[in-house]
């Protein structure tokens, strides 16, 4: 053995840990999520309690703001539409999102690779143009679809009426349909098909197997899609603005926009009821934490690609083909069509032989001369551009630290950039409103496009750390480690590793965050308060509002159409990438 | 000799909802530059743990580890060298190899992008020469994920060794081989840090590496070190019964000590006696276990003329090994596993002799703790059966 030295001592920096990268990074960290998240749900929780507005000075502390919103019999109503509203969409969107995927994963149906394609593209449909076509459809007078009624017997109204709950309900069941198609498949895809093929080798039937083996085993994945889409839904603003608004049917949003839009706005209103919305999300992602946690627990996922062997439908083959075709036809080809119909004439006409003579295109050139289209086509632009690719990044370092960290206090950094997802959007508007009031002494914010940039990026961040914490669990601890042991500090690690190894993940999640971004309407509604920075959902929503359907619909057209090019561009993208690491 | 790497008093407690645990508990040991170092263990000793102690991946609870003359790890005055400035190389079990890069890239990371950096121009000559020494000169183009399983390894091999440390560290680095493609690693792997006279720290939990690579050997259970020494040391002196049990097979003998006596004690046991080399520690009348390894007892049909610790049995079953044969045999009260050769057959049912020498039989402590293998381990230990003839011969 060898003399035993002393050991020698090292420089002060070395010795002392708090100036580290990842020590720095996590308290940058820290401090970014506060401003981003606490801060805008603490001053909205503040003006909950507050007697007046942010305009007003000399308010005070007050209770009256709760004790008036629970002493109305209006809010109540309020809270049994908008249940109500969430559990029926949930239950049609869940039998439909259900039967499409089964079809399609499971089974040899035809049009199935079809059927994925148009769930995809109307994931990424804005909901402004759905809840339109379905004004254009039902409209008592010149809906498209009492048209037999109208046009047919000569009837002033027809049958159908769209501002009423239960084609809320309808409409936006058909809406949530593709998102919980998509997030089933995947459900599907996680699961052994040898449980189902057991049971057929059992002498169980095709649809006994389905009931007693498939479903039951998906179970605890299905409760976390429906708790997951059921939050976002109490919060959506386009559906019930659009089809609920003009029959007097109020949901959260819509009410907290009123009381927002009406003189003199009554803040302490929609603080406080955007705070009990708020709450009801937070129940919601306390079962949804639950219900994930027991699906960890059961053993369906394995991360295996499984190659299930496909039933055969026989004889149903053809109605099931027929029922896919007739999914296309609901949920894309007639909205779009109807839309695209309506922007092609000043006023709304049913369609005849002597309107057609009329059609021209005349709202899009008269949008192309505009100078307000293309400021808010290029601020629409600026947030697709920024707000996706600043999640994504946010949430990698986020998930980092929630993964791989070993330091105190990053489960509750966890928790934090989870917290926006239980708020509806239009209260992250008004709370971005509120702050850019308050610092507009100190930075002029107010009014930019940058403020709704800001309020989409804290938006948006729980759908970013949700992607990239799964990600960063599948990613083997040790790539890091290598990396590490290299001699490489933790930035270049993270950069050149870590982040490389993310790409398709982050590229998933940056698609999902342009798009929704992209279409969002309710933050924008708030904080779109100049010229200079509208954006394209809400020029169009203003359009509809002042009644120029035309301009409106040509404008969701629009929309769309940069919606299908983001699409394309990034599955191309992906499938590149694919093929260049297979 | 200098020493390379010092770990004194390391420890390293996790959490668990059963409360604490101690993965590493007061380990001390000292490894001499150019030497290969062993950590030996069933799954869960804290083997793997110690060493990504010591290249920083974890951080201790207590102690101090010192690489070459720099002090990285020492609780007491809070220091903590990171990973990135230890002067290490380290090959990981899922070998790490980065997928988005090619084999070039993967080597040319330490020197390029580590705190070990080297100009640009001799960055390529760096690299070949990694490359070359692990046998996957040609491949520097390949993109990494089309190696194969054996080819990865050479690269992660290479990788740890382009920025020349002061230590390479191994974290089972042979266990996602298949059999055929492990032996020929085990031996390149043994040339390769021969030639080069790098300090070595190796964990793994096969005996038969453990035997045939290393200087040194430290067989660890439960967090602590239980036994230290060269193969030689830990296969034919063990010191306890889980060391003896975990590192080849071996029959343990039940007995109380009758005599202690310079240089041999005697043992009653087998309903007979059985003559011993000395070992520290044991007092008449105390309990006491003996070991002795299969192939070092003798077995015969007739009564051997002259040989120590002779004793009569019957033969219960017979294995035909091809080379040996692998026989239970019953004495008393004990079940003996004996190896011996083809030669005169033995059959079960034959009644026989069996001795063995002093020096073959090693008392041991009565362990009162947990002394059986747990399932886990004896799965952690597949070879275990077969591979003690192969050492001696």
């Amino acid at each position: 053995m060898g003399v035993i030295r002393p050991p020698a001592r090292l420089p002060l920096m070395q010795r002392v840990n708090i100036g580290s990268q990842e020590n720095v990074i996590f308290g940058g960290l820290g401090g970014l999520l506060v401003l981003l998240v606490l801060l805008p749900l603490g001053i909205l929780l503040f003006y909950s309690f507050w007697s007046v507005g942010p305009a007003d000075s000399d308010g005070t502390f007050t209770l009256t703001n709760y004790t008036s919103t629970f002493f109305d019999p209006s809010t109540y109503r309020l809270l049994f539409n908008t249940l109500v509203f969430a559990a029926g969409s949930m239950v049609i969107g869940l039998v439909l999102g259900i039967s499409l995927a089964w079809l399609i994963e499971r089974t040899n149906s035809p049009f199935r690779n079809f059927a994925f394609v148009i769930a995809i593209i109307t994931a990424g449909m804005p909901p402004l143009i759905f809840a339109m076509a379905w004004v254009f459809l039902l409209n008592p007078r010149t809906g498209i679809l009492n048209m037999p009624f109208t046009v047919g017997l000569g009837w002033d109204t027809g049958i159908f009426a769209p501002y009423n709950l239960g084609t809320l309900i309808m409409v936006e069941g058909f809406r949530v349909t593709p998102t919980i198609f998509l997030m089933i498949v995947g459900l599907f895809r996680s699961m052994d098909p040898s449980l189902e093929e057991a049971s057929a080798a059992s002498g169980a039937g095709l649809f006994t197997t389905l009931r007693k083996v498939t479903l039951p085993v998906m179970l605890p994945g299905l409760l976390g899609v429906t708790i997951f889409i059921g939050t976002a839904t109490i919060g959506i603003f386009e559906i019930p603005a659009i089809l609920g608004m003009p029959g007097g049917v109020h949901m959260f949003s819509t009410r907290i926009y009123i009381a927002l839009q009406q003189l003199p706005s009554d803040y302490g209103l929609a603080a406080s009821l955007g705070t009990v919305a708020g709450l009801l999300g937070l129940v919601g992602i306390y079962f949804y934490h639950r219900v994930t946690r027991v699906q960890q627990r059961f053993a369906t996922v394995t991360g295996k690609g499984f190659r299930p062997r496909r039933i055969d439908l026989g004889r149903w083959r053809p109605v099931a083909g027929a029922a896919i075709i007739l999914y296309f036809i609901v949920m894309v080809a007639v909205p779009v069509a109807v839309v695209f119909y309506a922007s092609l004439f000043e006023y709304f006409r049913v369609p005849s032989i002597a309107a057609f003579k009329d059609a021209s295109l005349d709202s899009y050139r008269g949008l192309w001369r505009e100078e307000a289209f293309w400021i808010a086509f290029k601020n629409s632009m600026i947030i697709m551009a920024v707000v996706p690719i600043t999640v994504m990044l946010f949430s990698s370092v986020i998930s980092w630290f929630v993964v791989r960290g070993k330091m105190r206090g990053r489960g509750v950094i966890d928790s934090i950039a989870f917290l926006p997802f239980t708020a509806p959007s239009i209260v992250f508007g008004l709370a971005f409103l509120l702050i850019a009031f308050w610092v507009d002494g100190i930075i002029h914010i107010y009014g930019t496009i940058w403020l709704i940039a800001l309020a989409h990026i804290s938006r948006f961040l729980p759908f970013g750390t949700r992607t990239t914490n799964g990600a960063m669990m599948q990613l083997h601890r040790e790539l890091e480690e290598a990396g590490s042991v290299s001699g490489a500090d933790w930035l270049t690690v993270f950069r050149l590793i870590t982040l490389r190894l993310l790409i398709p993940s982050l590229l998933a999640g940056w698609l999902w965050i342009a798009v929704h971004s992209g279409r969002e309407l309710s933050i924008a509604l708030l904080l779109s308060t100049t010229r200079d920075n509208q954006i394209l959902s809400a020029l169009s929503w203003s359009r509809w509002e002042n009644g120029r359907l035309d301009d409106a619909a040509a404008l969701g057209i629009v929309l769309m159409g940069i919606m299908a090019v983001f699409i394309i561009l990034a599955r191309v993208l992906m499938l590149k990438l694919a093929k260049e690491n297979g | 000799m200098t020493v390379a790497v010092r770990v004194q008093n390391l420890k390293k407690i996790y959490p668990t909802d059963e409360g604490d645990v101690n993965a590493v508990d007061d380990v001390s040991f000292e490894i001499n530059s150019g030497e290969f170092f062993t950590l030996l263990g069933p799954s869960g000793c804290g083997k793997s743990t110690t060493l990504r102690c010591i290249a920083g991946l974890e951080r201790a609870d207590g102690g101090e580890i010192t690489i070459g003359d720099t002090l990285v790890v020492s609780k007491q005055q809070g220091l903590f060298v990171p990973p990135h400035r230890r002067p290490i190389g380290m090959v990981f079990q899922s070998y790490a190899i980065w997928p988005h890069m090619n084999v070039f890239d993967n080597v040319a990371f330490p020197i390029t992008h580590g705190s070990d950096r080297v100009p640009k121009s001799e960055v390529r000559s760096r690299v070949m020469t990694a490359l070359d020494l692990v046998r996957l000169g040609g491949l520097e183009n390949r993109p990494a994920p089309q190696l194969s399983g054996g080819q990865q390894q050479r690269l992660a091999l290479a990788r740890a060794l382009v920025r020349e440390p002061q230590v390479l560290l191994l974290d089972e680095p042979l266990s996602n081989l298949d059999a055929k493609l492990r032996d020929e690693m085990r031996v390149e792997l043994k040339e390769l840090t021969q030639r080069l006279r790098i300090t070595t720290v190796f964990v793994t939990h096969d005996q038969l590496e453990a035997l045939t690579l290393s200087d040194q050997i430290a067989v660890m259970r439960d967090g602590v070190i239980r036994q230290l020494g060269s193969s030689e040391e830990i296969y034919a002196t063990p010191n306890s019964r889980f060391t003896a049990e975990f590192i080849g097979t071996t029959n343990l003998v039940e007995g109380e000590v009758t005599e202690t006596s310079g240089n041999s004690m005697k043992v009653a046991a087998m309903n007979g006696e059985l003559v011993c080399d000395a070992v520290d520690g044991f007092e008449s009348g105390g309990k006491v276990i003996v070991a002795i390894r299969p192939e070092g007892l003798k077995v015969s049909l007739t009564e051997p003329a002259e040989a120590e610790n002779t004793f009569s049995g019957t033969v219960e079953a017979v294995i035909y090994l091809g080379d040996s044969l692998d026989c239970r045999i019953r004495v008393g009260e004990d079940l003996l596993r004996a190896f011996v050769a083809p030669r005169p057959r033995i059959a079960p049912g034959d009644s026989v002799f069996i001795s063995a020498a002093a020096a073959d039989c090693r008392p041991l402590p009565l362990e009162t703790s947990s002394i059986e293998l747990d399932d886990t381990e004896a799965a952690a230990v597949p070879s275990q059966t077969s591979a003690g003839p192969a050492i001696i011969a």
